[in-house]
């Protein structure tokens, strides 16, 4: 009896080994890892915990309310967005950091692993613990459907809005953990990650949770703003994707051809969608501010001046018969600097006409244009002063980084500034910690021809100095794109 | 394995100084320099975890600079410390290590027994791999090298840190592993624990490879240039004018009633020498050549300039 349970159990066992060669070896070690450590377990509790808590002081304090139901849902769901947009990233990121340190990554990166399967294998453990959250959480939501107010379509997409957005910003975490080099560094990332996660995570939540989705369906936007979600959600995807693997895969695997290929691709595919008249400014918004999500790694990337490697130094040869255009894809010293100019002023025009042809209210669509060169400026501007600030010993290229995190900061505040002065419902989220200051300072903001003067004024200047600053640096750039690396 | 004229700078800073040599299947290739010397850095190159600046290593007359991928699986790379991940077993890490290589099913799971049981790791296998001891943690490393049967091991000092008895019992584990045909790349501070095990070693210092070949090679070379001490019983200041005065000597120390005499000669010549005292009717009570051991080679290859 023993015996055929022992062989049957064995049997079990066989069949799940057998099973798991199809999975991603990481999530395995990661689940394993899960199982044999507490502070899952204990994530787990403190979540249900919270869930509990809501649930009974709601009930508690309005009982017999009409719409119980949907008040507990959004508390719910503020709870759960909370760990999903927080938690969960950070949970991947200390992973990442952690083999980072402990440098078995670098043992993970000779043996057959590929940098897009690590990626993966992050993205499929995170997706794992959400699954494991959400069926912590599933039973609350069911209370609120049971209490009325809410139905199971906005439970449902409001938790596939909070899926999508949590992946994405794991997949993030995962970049951001390997991007900069040092501790300080990843840490300084990781919380400005957070801040700017926040803001963007719950405008994309937006509309499952403060608008009423019943209606929303019903509205003629809905399947652009869905497309344009979708089209920006996939090309950002696409572009940590790309970045992660080419920060991933060490020295002799330089991937600096696919990050440039994929902002040019998410470059496509925002101006394509500016083109329709029919985004409200909201979501137009919203697309901007991916567009300078999408920068800032595109920047993090490719707009330094890299070390020529001899592998490289081959791909220099390949460039040279690929011809100047084509070898603006390939890594070498000052390219990337040319390249992120090119885009910036290629997406600018393409932004420009697009928004003349659809949003061509007042000079409301001078601010496409406005934020791409004042991007510019800031960027360029932060890396020169670093560079000729600093005492030589500390120029490293992580620093001239720092530049790029200063402007992920300025570029938070824009598109909120766009969106409060053109009334959109973005600033009104009471999640967006960082919009009250915007909303104070859109005030004095009145779309006069002075502001625009004023603005455009310092923006010239701003962009002269820079230029000057760098502009050994541009025309290095532009010559070695345009003539193919010497080297 | 064939390294070609390989070099890395750091910025400015050559770490790696166009250093070439080669070892075969069945090989313990000893590879040892001073603190700083580019040892770490060659090996992680060969190992495809770092590009060379210039130059290129052929495994089997393939690139590891241009395949790096297809290199990978026939190359195992020990590093000098060893990464292992909190809260998961020995076994779990073994497994996870043959997932990567993509072993799967029995494949899988024969390799993780083999190489527990070449290293003898069965008793631990459900231990915590953060919590092993040193000497442990090097042997689960070595497990972790060998999980895909790779043709070259590159190990980074393996064995730093480990007591004699542990040193010999991996001793025995790299002599096994050379017979059965892998080709060994071994790094160390210490030419001595090396020379126990490696039949060819190169020195290296400063990014630039000294001198390379067999030991006793090494030890040829270096012979004519020997140490004799020579006791008198008295006459010492006499003694000392006329060796120095011989052919061959290079310099003479005072030591008490003894002369330290570096000289440059073969036996033939050291008998000579010896003659050439006793007929000048000076009281020889002892003249002993002074065998140079590894360290004294590696003293003398070396300059002592740590970087
Ligand atoms: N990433 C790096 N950037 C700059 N310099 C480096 C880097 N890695 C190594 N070096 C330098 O290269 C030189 C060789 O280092 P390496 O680690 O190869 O020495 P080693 O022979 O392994 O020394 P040890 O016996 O101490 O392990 C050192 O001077 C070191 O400072
Ligand atoms: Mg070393």
């Amino acid at each position: 009896m023993n015996g055929a349970n022992a062989g049957r159990w064995a049997a079990v066992e066989e069949f799940a080994d057998r099973a798991s060669d199809r999975l991603n070896a990481i999530l395995i070690r990661e689940t394993r890892r899960a199982l044999n450590g507490k502070l899952f377990a204990i994530v787990f509790s403190v979540l249900l915990a919270i869930c509990v808590g809501a649930c009974l002081i709601i009930g508690w304090s309005e009982a017999g309310e009409e719409g119980l139901g949907w008040m507990v849902f959004r508390v719910l769901f503020l709870c759960f967005s909370g760990v999903a947009f927080m938690g969960l990233p950070s949970i991947i990121s200390s992973m990442v950091q952690g083999e980072i340190r402990e440098k078995t990554f670098e043992l993970l990166c000779i043996t057959n692993v590929t940098p897009a399967r690590i990626i993966w294998g992050e993205l499929w453990t995170a997706a794992g613990l959400f699954l494991l959250m959400a069926s912590g959480i599933a039973p609350f939501m069911a209370f609120s459907y049971l209490l009325g107010g809410v139905d199971v379509r906005t439970i449902a997409t409001g938790m596939g809005f909070i899926f999508l957005m949590s992946i994405l910003l794991s997949l993030f975490a995962t970049v951001a953990a390997v991007v900069p080099g040092r501790e300080i560094a990843s840490k300084l990332a990781v919380v400005l990650f957070a801040l700017g996660a926040w803001g963007a995570a719950s405008s994309l939540v937006m509309p499952s949770y403060w608008v009423p989705l019943v209606d929303m369906w019903d509205e003629p936007q809905t399947p652009w703003i869905l497309l344009a979600l979708l089209g920006t959600y996939l090309s950002l995807g696409g572009i940590f994707f790309t970045v992660g693997m080419a920060r991933i895969g060490f020295a002799a695997a330089n991937r600096s051809g696919p990050i440039r290929l994929a902002v040019l691709v998410h470059l496509a595919v925002i101006s394509t969608i500016a083109w329709f008249g029919e985004l409200p400014q909201a979501w137009a918004t919203l697309i901007i501010y991916q567009h300078s999500v999408l920068f800032l790694l595109g920047m993090a990337c490719v707009g330094e001046e890299e070390e020529l490697t001899c592998r490289q130094s081959r791909k220099g040869r390949l460039a040279r018969r690929l011809g100047p255009i084509w070898s603006l894809f390939l890594p070498g010293a000052s390219r990337g600097m040319a390249f992120v100019t090119l885009a910036g002023i290629i997406t600018a025009g393409v932004t420009t006409l697009g928004l003349l042809n659809a949003h061509a209210i007042d000079t409301e669509w001078l601010a496409w244009p406005w934020i791409t060169l004042a991007y510019l400026v800031v960027y360029f501007g932060a890396s020169s002063a670093l560079c000729r600030l600093l005492p030589a010993r500390w120029r490293t290229p992580l620093l001239r980084r720092a530049g790029v995190l200063l402007v992920f900061f300025v570029f938070l505040m824009i598109p909120l500034f766009v969106a409060v002065t053109t009334g959109a419902s973005l600033a009104r989220n009471p999640l967006l910690t960082v919009s009250h200051p915007i909303l104070f300072l859109a005030n004095l903001w009145d779309y006069s021809v002075q502001d625009w003067v004023s603005a455009t004024l310092l923006l010239v200047t701003l962009a002269g100095v820079v230029f000057v600053l760098r502009l050994p640096s541009f025309i290095r750039g532009i010559r070695v794109g345009w003539k193919g690396p010497t080297s | 394995m064939e390294v070609d004229r390989l070099e890395r700078r750091f910025g400015d800073f050559v770490a790696v100084d166009r250093i070439s040599f080669g070892f075969r299947a069945g090989d313990i290739f000893g590879f040892v320099g001073p603190n700083g010397a580019g040892k770490t850095t060659t090996m992680r190159i060969l190992a495809t975890l770092d590009a060379p600046t210039t130059g290129d290593a052929r495994v089997n007359g393939v690139s590891v600079v241009d395949y790096p991928d297809e290199i990978r699986s026939s190359i195992g790379f020990m590093p000098d410390h060893l990464s292992v991940y909190t809260n998961l077993y020995v076994e779990e890490y073994l497994d996870f290590f043959a997932r990567t290589y993509g072993l799967s099913g029995r494949r899988r799971r024969e390799a993780v027994q083999s190489v527990m049981d070449f290293t003898e790791l069965h008793s631990l296998r459900r231990k915590m791999c953060d919590t092993l001891s040193k000497g442990m943690r090097q042997r689960l490393g070595l497990a972790r090298t060998l999980i895909h049967d790779p043709k070259v091991l590159i190990l980074d000092e393996p064995a730093s840190g480990l007591d004699p008895r542990a040193r010999i019992e991996f001793r025995a584990l790299l002599e096994e592993l050379s017979r059965r045909g892998k080709g060994i790349l071994i790094s160390s501070h210490i030419l001595t624990e090396l020379s126990e095990i490696c039949n060819v070693v190169a020195i290296i210092e400063r990014g630039k490879l000294l001198t390379c070949g067999a030991i006793e090679e090494i030890r040829k070379n270096l012979r004519r240039h020997s140490v004799i001490r020579i006791g008198f019983l008295d006459r010492i200041e006499e003694a000392h004018k006329k060796v120095m005065l011989y052919p061959g000597v290079q310099a003479v120390r005072v030591a008490g009633k003894e002369l330290e005499v570096e000289f440059v000669g073969d036996e033939a010549a050291r008998a000579a020498l010896l003659k050439n005292l006793v007929q000048g009717g000076l009281p020889v009570v002892q003249f002993a050549g002074h065998e140079q051991n590894l360290e004294d080679i590696f003293m003398e290859v070396t300059k002592g300039q740590v970087q």
